[in-house]
C-alpha cells in the first residue's frame, strides 16, 4: 500500500493548551477568593457579584469545564491524530470547537456572578448556555468520530475507548439533566421536581466526574504516561476489562450522593453497592498506570513529567477507593454535608485532573515547539510545592468534616444535644478553613511557576503548526479472525453503540421506577405549590446561592430531627420544587424546616447584618436584598411555566396572581412595622421571608403524614 | 471490617456515661490501631535484629548471594501480580504499535480480580439482607430504632420520679438546686430564642408582663410542656420530666421585671399576677 503523506495539526492542540492555562489560574485563583471567603466573608467587598453562593458555582465551573475540559481538549486532539495516523476530521470544526467553548466560558464568568443559574451543580448554567454546550458538543463528538472514520491504523486503541465514551455519556448526561421549562430569556425551571429532580441531578453530577473528569483522563494516561515512559502499557486485558467495568458501573452509582435522603431505599441500596463494586475497575487504570512504569523507576525520580503523573495516578487510586466507602451508609451518615467531601473532590481534583494536566503540559509543549523543557528545577519545584498543597489543602479539611459531624451529633448526658448551636461548630472549624486556604495558595503559587516555565520553554523553541506524518491508507478489505474485543476496536460505529448501551442500563433501571411507580414518592395531602409571593422569594434564595451552603434535607436521624425541630424530611413534601433544592453542603444549618422556627424580623435583620443575629457568623450580608425590587410582572410567566411541569395552579390563576402576592405582602410587612421596621411590599427580602416562612411547614398541617 | 460496613449506621444514642456508641466506637477503634502500629513497629525492630544476626554469621559469598535474589515483598509482590519476568517480557508484547506506544499482554493482578468478586459479593449480599431478607434495618426503621433507644434511655432514668402535680395545679419551686437546673437548661437550650437573660431574639421577651400565651406558672409550664403550634416553640415534653419543666418555669418566671439591656419590645397581652 502506497505512503500517504498528511500533516498533525499542533496549532488547535496549543490554542487548547493556551486557554488551560489561562482558565486555570483564573478558576484557582475564584478558589482561593471563595475559601477565604469561609473566614474573611468581607471578601466579598460587599456585593452581590463576588458572593460565595454566586462565585462557588464560578469555580466549580471554571476549573472543571474550563480548566479540566481544555487540557482534555489539547490532549485528545494531539493524541488522537497520531494515534489514528490521521489530521482531525475538519479544522472548521476544530475551530468552532475551541472558539465555541471559550465563548460557552466567558458565558458563564458573566451569568453565573449575575445570579442567572439553575441551581443544579455542576450544571447552573441557564438553558441558552444549556443549547450552545450542547451544540459545541456534538460538534466536538462529529470531529472526533470523523476522524475515527477517516483513519489510518487499523484498531482503535484504549486512550480512543476512553474518548468515545467520554463524548457519549457526556452528551447524554447533559442533554437529559437539562431539561427545563424557560421562563426568560435566562430563567428556567427545571423539568423533573423534589426527589425526581434530585436523582436525575446526582446521576448527572456524579457521571460528569465520572465521565469529564475520569474517563478523558485515564485516556489520556493511557497516551502521555507510556510516551514519558518510554514503556510498553503493562496488560491490553486489564484495559478491556476496566474499561467495560468501569463505564457500566459508574453510571449506576449516582445516588450515593443522596444517602439518608428522601430518596427510595432501593435507589439508595443501588448507589452503595454499585459503588463498592467500582473500586476494582478504577483501580484497574491506576493499575495499568503504575505498572507501565514497572522497570522505568529510576526515571521516574529524574523526570518531572514522570513525577506528576505517578502523583496524578496515585491521587486517582486514593480517591477512588474513598468514594465507595463514603458510599457506606455508616460513613456517609458521619461524612455527608460536612467539608470531608470537599477534601475528597480535591484530592481528586488538584491530584488527579491537576497533576495529570500538568504532566502532560510538561511534555507537551517541548514537543510541539521543538525545545527542552527550559528549567527542570523549575518543575520540581512546582511538583514539591503543588504536593504540599494537597497535603495542606485536603488534611484540615478532614479534620474539620469529621470533628464538625461528631459535633452535630453529639448528645450529652442528659440527652440534650451538647452543641445546640450550629454556629458553635462552624466557630470550631474556622481554623482548618485558613489552613485549606493556605493550601490552595501554595498550590496556585506552583501552577504560576509552571506558566512562567513554559512560556520560557516556548520561547526558546520555534512553534511546529503543522507537524508532518505519513503512513499507509487502510485498506479497504475485510479484516476478519482476532480476538472479539480486537475485532470490535475495527468497528468504531459498533464500539460506539456497544458504549451507549453500556452507560445507559443503570441510568434507565434507576430512573423509570422513580418517575413511574407512586410508591416511590408517597404524596401528602397538605402539600400545596408556592404562593406567587412565595415563588419569588424562591428564585431569589436560588439567585443568591443560598443552596450552597445550606441544605434542605432533613435526615432521619435523632441528631437532626432534635436540632432542626419537627420531622425528618418526606418524600412527598418536595412534589413542587423545580427545581429541588436540597443542597449538598452544610456550611450553614439545614434549612428544611426554618419556616416559622423565627420570626419575620429575626430573618429581616439577619439577612442585613448576619452577625447581628447571631455573633461570628460566617455568612455575608444581603444589603442588596433592602434595595433591589422583585418584578411582579413576571408572576404570570413564572405560574405558567410551572403549571406546564405539573405544578396545579388553577387554569388562570396567572392573571390574578399578583393580588395573593400583594396580600401576602402586605401581611409580612405589616408585622415588620410592629417592631419599628419600614420596607417596601416589593422589596426582596419580603418574597425570601415569605419563601423562608413556608419552608417545611405544609406537614405540620397533618398531624399523620402518609408515610 | 465488611460485617461493620454490612451495617447500616449505628444508632447514636448514648448508652452508659453517657458516652455515645459512636465515641465509644471510635475510642475502640482509635485504641485498636495505636495498639497494631505499636505492634507492627516492635515485629520490624525484632526484624531487623534477626536479620542482623544473620548477616553477622554470613560468608562473603553466601552474602554476594543474597545480594541477587529478590527480597521476601519483592517476591510476593511479584506472585500477587502473577508479574512476568522483565527479561520475558518480549514473549507478551502485542504486535500493535500506536505512535510507538507497544502493550504487553499480562495477566490481571490476580489479587485484583479477587477484590472485584468480592466487591461483586458484597454487593449481592447487601442488596439481600437489606431488600429481600430484610434482616437489617432501612433508614425509617433505623430512625424509629434510635428513638426509641432515646425514650428509653430517658424513662429508665424517670422510673423513681414523684410527681405530685399537674398542670393546672403546678406552683413555683423555691428549692436553689431546682432553680439552678432550671436556669442551666434555660441557658444553654431556651437562650437560642430566648437570649441568655430572657430578653428575647427570635422568640419573645420573657422578662417583661406581657404574654403570648399567659404569664400564670400554669400557663408557662403547659407552653414549655405542650410547645405552640406552628411556631419554633417546640413542646419540650418527650426531652424533659415533669419536676425539670417546674425547673424551667419556676426560673423563667424568676426573670420578671429584671428588664436586661436590648430586650424585644412588649408583646401579647398584659398578666398581672393575682397576688
Amino acid at each position: 500500500m502506497e505512503l500517504e503523506h498528511f500533516k498533525y495539526d499542533n496549532k488547535i492542540v496549543k490554542y487548547f493548551a493556551i486557554a488551560t492555562v489561562v482558565f486555570g489560574l483564573v478558576g484557582m485563583l475564584v478558589g482561593l477568593i471563595i475559601a477565604t471567603q469561609l473566614f474573611l466573608p468581607q471578601l466579598n467587598l460587599g456585593i452581590p457579584y463576588t458572593t460565595f453562593g454566586r462565585i462557588r458555582p464560578l469555580h466549580t465551573n471554571a476549573v472543571i469545564f474550563a480548566f479540566v475540559g481544555n487540557a482534555m481538549f489539547a490532549g485528545v486532539y494531539y493524541s488522537m491524530q497520531r494515534l489514528l495516523k490521521a489530521r482531525m476530521f475538519s479544522d472548521m470544526l476544530s475551530w468552532i470547537h475551541f472558539w465555541g467553548w471559550q465563548l460557552i466560558i466567558v458565558a458563564a464568568a458573566i451569568t453565573l456572578p449575575l445570579g442567572l443559574t439553575t441551581s443544579k451543580e455542576y450544571a447552573e448554567l441557564e438553558w441558552p448556555i444549556d443549547i450552545a454546550i450542547t451544540l459545541i458538543w456534538v460538534v466536538f463528538g462529529i470531529n472526533m468520530i470523523g476522524t475515527i472514520l477517516k483513519r489510518r491504523e487499523r484498531h482503535m486503541y484504549v486512550a480512543i475507548w476512553f474518548y468515545i465514551a467520554t463524548f457519549v455519556t457526556v452528551a447524554v448526561l447533559h442533554v437529559v439533566n437539562s431539561f427545563e421549562i424557560p421562563v426568560t430569556a435566562f430563567k428556567s425551571y427545571s423539568w423533573y421536581a423534589g426527589v425526581q429532580d434530585a436523582l436525575v441531578q446526582w446521576w448527572y453530577g456524579h457521571n460528569a466526574v465520572a465521565f469529564f473528569l475520569t474517563t478523558p483522563f485515564l485516556g489520556l494516561m493511557y497516551y502521555y504516561l507510556p510516551k514519558a515512559a518510554n514503556r510498553p502499557v503493562y496488560s491490553y486485558k486489564l484495559s478491556i476489562i476496566h474499561f467495560w467495568s468501569l463505564i457500566f458501573i459508574y453510571i449506576w452509582a449516582g445516588p450515593h450522593h443522596l444517602l439518608y435522603t428522601s430518596l427510595p431505599n432501593w435507589a439508595q441500596s443501588l448507589g452503595t453497592v454499585f459503588s463498592i463494586m467500582l473500586i476494582a475497575p478504577s483501580w484497574g487504570g491506576m493499575l495499568n498506570g503504575l505498572l507501565t512504569l514497572r522497570g522505568a523507576w529510576d526515571r521516574v525520580r529524574e523526570d518531572p513529567v514522570l513525577k506528576f503523573m505517578v502523583v496524578a495516578v496515585t491521587a486517582y487510586g486514593m480517591a477512588t477507593l474513598e468514594g465507595p466507602l463514603l458510599s457506606i451508609k455508616n460513613v456517609n451518615a458521619i461524612a455527608h454535608f460536612t467539608d470531608w467531601i470537599i477534601a475528597h473532590v480535591h484530592v481528586g481534583g488538584l491530584g488527579w485532573n491537576g497533576f495529570m494536566t500538568f504532566g502532560m503540559l510538561y511534555w507537551l509543549i517541548p514537543k510541539m515547539w521543538g525545545t527542552k523543557l527550559y528549567s527542570t528545577k523549575m518543575a520540581n519545584v512546582h511538583f514539591w510545592i503543588g504536593t504540599l498543597g494537597i497535603i495542606v489543602y485536603a488534611l484540615p479539611l478532614y479534620t474539620a468534616g469529621v470533628v464538625q459531624s461528631l459535633m452535630w451529633k453529639n448528645f450529652n448526658a442528659e440527652g440534650f444535644l451538647e452543641y445546640p448551636n450550629f454556629l458553635e461548630t462552624v466557630t470550631q472549624i474556622v481554623p482548618m478553613y485558613m489552613m485549606r486556604a493556605l493550601g490552595g495558595l501554595l498550590y496556585l503559587s506552583g501552577a504560576i511557576i509552571m506558566v512562567v516555565n513554559l512560556v520560557k520553554t516556548a520561547k526558546q523553541g520555534s512553534f511546529m503548526a503543522e507537524e508532518a506524518a505519513e503512513a499507509p491508507a487502510l485498506e479497504k478489505k475485510k479484516v476478519v479472525g482476532g480476538h472479539w474485543h480486537s475485532a470490535l476496536e475495527r468497528k468504531p460505529v459498533i464500539f460506539t453503540v456497544l458504549t451507549l448501551v453500556a452507560i445507559l442500563i443503570g441510568g434507565v433501571i434507576e430512573m423509570v421506577p422513580t418517575f413511574l411507580i407512586k410508591s416511590n414518592i408517597p404524596t401528602i395531602e397538605s402539600v400545596k405549590p408556592y404562593t406567587p409571593l412565595e415563588l419569588h422569594g424562591r428564585d431569589i434564595y436560588i439567585r443568591e446561592g443560598c443552596n450552597n451552603c445550606h441544605t434542605q434535607m432533613v435526615r432521619p436521624f435523632r441528631s437532626e430531627t432534635v436540632r432542626y425541630k419537627g420531622e425528618y424530611s418526606k418524600a412527598g413534601e418536595f412534589v413542587y420544587d423545580h427545581p429541588f433544592l436540597w443542597g449538598s453542603k452544610r456550611t450553614g444549618p439545614d434549612l428544611h424546616r426554618v419556616g416559622g422556627a423565627y420570626n419575620n424580623v429575626w430573618h429581616y435583620n439577619h439577612m442585613l447584618d448576619p452577625t447581628s443575629t447571631s455573633p461570628g457568623s460566617i455568612m455575608p450580608p444581603y444589603p442588596w436584598l433592602y434595595e433591589n425590587q422583585i418584578d411582579p410582572g413576571l408572576t404570570a410567566g413564572k405560574i405558567k411555566a410551572l403549571r406546564t411541569v405539573g405544578v396545579p395552579y388553577e387554569e388562570g390563576y396567572e392573571d390574578v396572581a399578583n393580588q395573593d402576592l400583594k396580600a401576602q405582602a402586605t401581611e409580612i410587612v405589616t408585622d415588620l412595622k410592629s417592631f419599628d421596621v419600614e420596607i417596601p411590599e416589593t422589596a426582596e427580602i419580603v418574597a425570601l421571608i415569605a419563601y423562608l416562612q413556608r419552608l417545611g411547614t405544609d406537614i405540620k398541617a397533618e398531624p399523620t403524614a402518609n408515610k | 471490617m465488611s460485617c461493620l460496613f454490612l451495617t447500616g449506621s449505628s444508632s447514636f444514642a448514648q448508652t452508659n456515661g453517657g458516652m455515645s456508641d459512636t465515641t465509644m466506637m471510635y475510642m475502640a477503634l482509635g485504641l485498636a490501631i495505636l495498639v497494631s502500629v505499636l505492634v507492627l513497629v516492635v515485629a520490624v525492630y525484632v526484624l531487623q535484629l534477626l536479620r542482623a544476626f544473620v548477616n553477622l554469621q554470613m560468608t562473603e559469598e553466601q552474602k554476594a548471594a543474597r545480594a541477587d535474589e529478590p527480597g521476601y515483598f519483592a517476591r510476593l509482590w511479584a506472585k500477587w501480580n502473577d508479574f512476568k519476568p522483565m527479561e520475558e517480557e518480549q514473549d507478551i508484547m502485542l504486535d500493535h504499535d500506536y505512535d510507538g506506544i507497544k502493550e504487553l499482554d499480562n495477566h490481571l493482578p490476580p489479587w485484583w480480580k479477587g477484590l472485584f468478586y468480592l466487591t461483586i459479593v458484597y454487593a449481592v449480599v447487601y442488596l439481600l439482607i437489606f431488600h429481600v431478607f430484610k434482616t437489617a434495618p432501612l433508614q425509617e426503621e433505623q430512625y424509629e430504632r434510635e428513638m426509641a433507644a432515646a425514650e428509653a434511655l430517658r424513662a429508665s432514668k424517670e422510673a423513681d420520679l414523684v410527681v405530685d402535680f399537674d398542670e393546672e395545679t403546678v406552683t413555683p419551686t423555691e428549692d436553689p438546686a431546682e432553680l439552678a437546673d432550671g436556669q442551666k437548661f434555660f441557658e444553654t437550650q431556651c437562650a437560642l430564642c430566648h437570649k441568655a437573660d430572657g430578653g428575647g431574639l427570635a422568640g419573645p421577651n420573657l422578662t417583661d408582663k406581657y404574654w403570648k400565651h399567659g404569664g400564670s406558672m400554669s400557663d408557662v409550664y403547659k407552653v414549655i410542656k405542650n410547645g405552640v403550634p406552628n411556631t419554633a416553640m417546640i413542646s419540650w415534653e418527650s426531652q424533659l420530666n415533669p419536676v425539670r419543666i417546674r425547673n424551667v418555669a419556676s426560673y423563667l418566671l424568676t426573670l420578671q421585671g429584671t428588664n436586661p439591656p436590648g430586650a424585644l419590645p412588649p408583646d401579647g397581652e398584659l398578666y398581672e399576677p393575682e397576688n
